[in-house]
């Protein structure tokens, strides 16, 4: 039976760079993920902890700034974690009362969905030069190589991982923000 | 001494921010053959506000919808997020929206730049 059981161990130790490169997970069955979670009475100590820590700490630190943090399993309808902080001082604008029905401006968090939309679209090569949508642009560039930008080079992908070489903002995004006259000129 | 004084008539003409005209995507490629690169691309990072406003125009030109409407049909309709919107916040955030002291942008719709 020797030979049997080299077998299955070496088509265990096989599976295990599938599974994980750098983990060597326990043998046996892979345990199903957690389906009620807000159950488990480790998640439950961890819960009250994070919301004693989250008191504490924002209470102490946050005068002027709203706080909404809240985490759900796929498997459950109700949320795992839900908080939500007020601050003392209020711009006399907006809601009085922060809670789940609370809307914040998101910033740059937004920059998640043109990504989305064009991994939706389902016709996009992140490999794609950006000049293959907008061809316009190999003409906005310097009249000599070290202050042109080479647009046929920039991909999708360059673009969506901050690695296309272009600058934060250009013009577009300075004029005449917080209080600077740069429209003016 | 010093910089020397910014020629007139050279400034930005948009921006969104303070009751300006917000900037599209003829404005964004204008000032694109204006500003060199920092480095070649797939160099190093430079995080770049730049290059999304970029991919919200091939959105558009994907859609032949303007970005707002093709992330609203594409993403929010289908995940029912009723309350997320591009283009200006819903009109309840004056009433649901936090508002902090000193925040004079928070209704700016900034144009080319809202990706």
């Amino acid at each position: 039976m020797a030979p049997s059981i080299l077998t299955t161990a070496l088509a265990v130790l096989a599976a295990v760079p599938l599974a994980h490169s750098s983990v060597c997970p326990p043998l046996g069955p892979v345990l199903l993920a957690p389906r009620s979670p807000s159950e488990n009475p480790i998640v439950k100590a961890a819960i009250g902890s994070l919301k004693a820590t989250f008191d504490g700490q924002i209470k102490a630190q946050m005068k002027a700034s709203a706080v909404s943090v809240a985490a759900k399993s796929l498997h459950e309808n109700n949320l795992l974690f839900n908080y939500h902080f007020t601050p003392p001082t209020q711009s006399g604008l907006g809601t009085t009362n922060v809670d789940e029905n609370t809307m914040y401006r998101v910033g740059s968090v937004s920059k998640l969905m043109p990504v989305l939309a064009l991994l939706l679209d389902g016709g996009v090569s992140f490999e794609d030069p950006i000049t293959k949508y907008i061809p316009g642009l190999r003409n906005a560039t310097g009249s000599s190589e070290v202050l042109s930008t080479f647009w046929d080079e920039i991909t999708i992908g360059a673009l969506a991982s901050h690695l296309s070489g272009l600058a934060t903002d250009c013009e577009c995004t300075c004029g005449k923000s917080f209080g600077s006259e740069v429209l003016d000129y | 001494m010093g910089l020397p004084d910014i020629p007139k008539g050279t400034g930005p003409t948009c921006s969104g921010i303070g009751g300006t005209r917000a900037c599209n995507g003829t404005d964004l490629v204008r000032d694109l053959a204006r500003r060199p690169p920092v480095y070649r691309e797939f160099t190093t990072p430079v995080y770049s506000n730049v290059a999304y406003a970029l991919l919200g125009m091939v959105v558009e030109a994907r859609t032949n919808k303007t970005f707002d409407e093709a992330v609203k049909a594409s993403i929010f309709d289908v995940l029912g997020m009723k309350s997320t919107k591009f283009n200006g916040p819903p009109d309840s955030f004056e009433e649901k929206g936090f508002i902090p002291v000193a925040e004079a942008t928070w209704n700016a719709t900034l144009g080319a730049f809202e990706s």
